[in-house]
C-alpha cells in the first residue's frame, strides 16, 4: 500500500502519552550536535502529525492490533547507564564464539560506551551519529511508516557503521539492545546505520533482550546500504521481555551486484512487528531474507515484509517459517514488487508454519505486483501440525514424546538455519530453540 | 519364559464399531522367531502397531504380557526401551534429521532405562560402523536425514539396522519383505539372521511364503479376519503357499 493511501485513512488521535513522550524527547533533542539529525527529527515530527498510529481497518494491519500500544501509555527517558544492567542480560544477548571484532552496546535505547567495545578491523568505523553528520534516515521509512516515524520523532541514539570500499570484514560486528528492568513503562529507540562501500564485506549480528517481565516499548529502526558489489550478512535476534512490545523497521537498499542476506529471529515479546522493506536498486542485486518464529502463550508476531526489484536481473530469496505453541499467533506479510523495467527478475517466497496446538494459528498473506512481463515469481504457504506418523516412528525408537517434537521442530527449522553462514549464530539460534521447546513451549 | 504372551485380544479402530483383531492367542518364547501369515486386510499390521503402542487403535478385550510386563500400559518409547522394536513397513521419512544424532538419542534412551551409561559419540561412531557393515549400508546413508531420498530397500535395511544398534529382546518385522527385490530381500534376510539369539525373540509378520526361505521360522501362524486359524511349522507357509489363503478362509466360515 502506497504512502499515500495510508496517509488519506483516517489516523488513530494520538494519545497523550505520545504527547508527553514528544516533549520529553524535545528536551533531549535541544542538545544534539548534528544538524542533519536535527533536521531529520523535525521531518519525523511532521510525518507522525499526519500518520499516527495507524488503524486496523489499514489492510497492512488488518491481522495485527496495535491497540496495547497505542493505550501505552509509555515515557520517554535516555538511557545508557551501565550500571543498570544485570549480568545476566549480559550473558543472555552473548553470541558464543562469535568472535566479534567489535561490540556496540545500546541500554535502554542508548548507546552506552562502557559497556561497548569499539576497536573494529582497518576498513570499518562505527560512530555514534548523534555526535556527526550522518546520512542516517536516507532511505525515509519514517516518511513511510508511523511507528518509523514515531521512532524518528523519539530519536534516542543511533550508531552507525561504516566499511570502507574493498573491506572484507572477516570478524562479525554485534550491536546489542538491552532493555533493563529500569525500563519499565517505557519506550526506547535504538537505531543503527550500516553503510557497506563498494566491494566491501561484512556481518553484523542486531541481538535484543530485555529484563524478564519488564513491560516496555521497542522502536528499533535499522537501515542498510550495500553499495555497488558490496555483501552483507544481516542477523537479528530477538530475545525481548516477554511483556514487550517490538515494532522494528528494517529498510535495506542494494545497488548493483550487491547481495544482502538478513536473517530476522523472533522469539520473544508479547506483541511484535517487524516491518521489513529490501529494495534491489541495482542490476543483477540479490537478497536473502529469512525468518525465523518460535512462539508460544499469547505471543504475537507479525512480520510484514517488502521486496522491491527496480532493476533488471534481480534475485530475491525469501523463506519465512514460524513454530506457534499455545495460544500463539503468526502473521507474514510478504509483498514483492517488480517493476516494469525489473525484467528477468527472479523472486521466490515461501512461507511456512507449524502449529503445536489447536489454539494457536497464522495468517498468511502473500502479495505480487508484478509489473513487468518476463519475470520468474513464485510463491507458497504451508500450515501443518506435527506429523503424527513421524512422532511415533521416532517414539518408537526409545526416544520421549518430548524429545521427538524437539527433533521435528528443529528439522521444521533446520531449512532457515542452513542458510546461516555464520556459525556462532546458528549454534546460539539451534540452543534457544532447544531451550524454548524444553521449557515453555 | 514367554517373551510376548498374547491372550484373546480383541481391537477396532477408534471411533469406528468394525472390530480388526478378534480374539489372538499368540506366545513366544525367548529364542523362537514366529511367523504370521495373512492377506492384506486380515489385521497382521493391526495387530504389529498395537504391539508397538500407535495411536488409534481401541483395544476392547485381551491382554498383552511383554517380558512379564503389562505391554499395554506402556508409552511406545517405554516399549521400545523395554527392548520391543518394531520395523515399519512403511519407514516414515525424517528430513532435517540426521540419521546419526537421531540413532545416538535412541540409543542412549534405551540404555538410560537398561542402566547403563550412555555412549558418547566417538564409541557411538565405532559401534554403529559395525552394526552398518552387517546391514552392507554404507557411510553416506548415515550422514543423511533419517529415510529421506532413500530408495524402498535402503529403507528397508535402515530398519534392520536400527534393530542391530539397539539390540531388542523382541522385534516384530512388519512385511519387511514388501517391495524389495530379491538381492535386497537376500540382505535384509541375511541382516536378520545375524540377529537371532537364544535369547531374542521375533515376529515376522508377511504376505508371502517367499521371505520366510531365507528367514526361516519355528513356527508359522495363518492370520485370517482377525483371527490365527491355524499354527505350525514352517512347512505350513510352504503349504500355505500352493494351497492359498481361500481354503483357510472356508475353514474359518465353516
Amino acid at each position: 500500500m502506497s504512502a499515500a493511501a495510508k496517509i488519506q485513512a483516517t489516523p488513530v488521535s494520538t494519545p497523550s502519552w505520545v504527547e508527553r513522550a514528544l516533549q520529553a524527547a524535545t528536551a533531549s533533542h535541544s542538545t544534539l550536535a548534528s544538524a542533519s539529525l536535527a533536521k531529520l527529527i523535525t521531518e519525523a515530527r511532521g510525518v507522525w502529525g499526519k500518520l499516527s498510529f495507524p488503524s486496523q481497518k489499514l489492510e497492512d494491519w488488518k491481522y495485527t492490533n496495535p491497540d496495547s500500544i497505542v493505550q501505552g501509555p509509555y515515557e520517554f527517558a535516555m538511557g545508557g547507564d551501565a550500571s543498570s544492567v544485570a549480568r545476566e542480560l549480559l550473558e543472555r544477548a552473548r553470541v558464543s564464539n562469535l568472535g566479534a571484532c567489535c561490540e556496540v552496546v545500546f541500554v535502554d535505547g542508548s548507546y552506552c560506551a562502557e559497556l561497548s567495545r569499539i576497536e573494529p578491523a582497518t576498513g570499518v568505523s562505527v560512530t555514534r551519529a548523534s555526535e556527526t553528520t550522518s546520512s542516517i534516515g536516507s532511505l525515509g521509512l519514517h516518511k513511510e511508516e508511523s511507528f518509523a516515524a514515531l521512532a524518528t520523532a523519539l530519536f534516542s541514539d543511533c550508531v552507525s557503521i561504516t566499511v570502507k570500499k574493498g573491506s572484507l570484514v572477516a570478524a562479525p560486528i554485534h550491536v546489542v539492545h538491552i532493555t533493563t528492568s529500569i525500563s519499565a513503562g517505557r519506550v526506547s529507540t535504538p537505531r543503527l546505520r550500516i553503510d557497506a562501500e563498494e566491494s566491501s564485506q561484512v556481518t553484523v549480528v542486531e541481538s535484543h533482550v530485555g529484563a524478564q517481565g519488564t513491560r516496555y516499548l521497542s522502536l528499533p529502526v535499522g537501515e542498510v546500504v550495500a553499495a555497488q558489489s558490496a555483501v552483507v550478512d544481516y542477523y537479528r535476534i530477538q530475545l525481548e521481555s516477554e511483556a514487550a512490545s517490538h515494532v522494528s523497521g528494517l529498510s535495506v537498499e542494494q545497488h548493483r551486484d550487491a547481495v544482502v542476506r538478513a536473517h530476522i529471529f523472533s522469539f520473544g515479546g508479547a506483541l511484535v512487528r517487524n516491518n521489513a522493506h529490501m529494495v534491489l536498486n541495482g542490476a543483477g542485486a540479490q537478497s536473502v531474507i529469512n525468518g525465523l518464529s518460535l512462539l508460544s502463550d499469547s505471543q504475537h508476531v507479525d512480520n510484514t515484509t517488502t521486496i522491491h526489484h527496480c532493476e533488471p536481473n534481480t534475485e530475491s530469496r525469501e523463506h519465512f517459517k514460524g513454530v506457534y505453541a499455545k495460544e500463539s499467533r503468526g502473521v507474514f506479510s510478504g509483498t514483492i514488487v517488480v517493476d516494469k523495467i525489473a525484467q528477468k527478475t527472479n523472486a521466490f517466497q515461501s512461507n511456512q508454519a507449524l502449529l503445536l496446538s489447536s489454539n494457536a494459528s497464522i495468517d498468511s498473506r502473500p502479495q505480487l505486483k508484478i509489473w513487468a512481463d518476463d519475470v520468474k515469481c513464485t510463491h507458497g504457504a504451508t500450515v501443518g501440525q506435527l506429523d503424527a506418523d513421524a512422532m511415533f516412528y521416532l517414539q518408537s525408537r526409545g526416544i520421549s514424546r518430548q524429545d521427538a517434537r524437539a527433533f521435528l521442530v528443529h528439522a521444521f527449522a533446520s531449512e532457515v538455519l542452513t542458510s546461516v553462514q555464520c556459525g556462532p549464530v546458528k549454534e546460539f539460534v539451534e540452543a534457544v530453540v532447544s531451550e524454548r521447546l524444553a521449557s515453555q513451549v | 519364559m514367554s517373551l510376548l504372551k498374547i491372550t484373546d485380544l480383541r481391537a477396532k479402530i477408534e471411533g469406528d464399531g468394525r472390530e480388526i483383531l478378534k480374539g489372538i492367542n499368540l506366545e513366544i518364547k525367548a529364542g523362537e522367531v514366529h511367523a504370521i501369515m495373512g492377506v492384506n486386510g486380515s489385521g497382521k499390521s493391526t495387530l504389529a502397531n498395537i504391539l508397538g503402542g500407535k495411536e488409534g487403535y481401541e483395544v476392547t478385550n485381551g491382554s498383552i504380557q511383554f517380558d512379564g510386563k503389562d505391554l499395554l500400559e506402556m508409552d511406545p518409547e517405554v516399549r521400545a526401551r523395554e527392548g520391543l522394536f518394531l520395523a515399519f513397513q512403511y519407514p516414515v521419512e525424517l528430513p532435517g534429521v540426521l540419521t546419526t544424532y537421531f540413532l545416538r538419542t535412541a540409543l542412549n534412551s534405551v540404555r538410560q532405562h537398561r542402566g547403563l551409561p550412555a555412549m558418547a559419540v566417538r564409541e557411538f561412531a565405532a559401534f554403529v560402523k559395525e552394526k552398518a557393515k552387517l546391514l552392507e549400508l554404507s557411510d553416506e546413508l548415515l550422514q543423511r536425514a533419517v529415510n529421506e531420498g532413500f530408495s524402498g530397500g535402503e529403507k528397508k535395511r535402515n530398519e534392520v539396522f536400527q534393530m542391530a544398534v539397539l539390540e531388542p529382546k523382541l522385534a516384530i518385522l512388519d512385511e519387511t519383505d514388501s517391495g524389495l527385490d530379491i538381492d535386497a530381500l537376500k540382505t535384509v534376510a541375511q541382516g536378520v539372521n545375524r540377529l537371532r539369539s537364544s535369547e531374542r525373540g521375533m515376529l515376522v509378520i508377511t504376505h508371502y511364503q517367499r521371505l520366510l526361505n531365507y528367514i526361516v521360522p519355528d513356527v508359522v501362524h495363518v492370520m485370517v479376519d482377525g483371527r490365527i486359524v491355524q499354527s505350525g511349522g514352517k512347512e505350513l507357509a510352504l503349504e500355505l503357499e500352493s494351497r492359498g489363503y481361500a481354503d483357510f478362509k472356508e475353514s474359518v466360515s465353516a
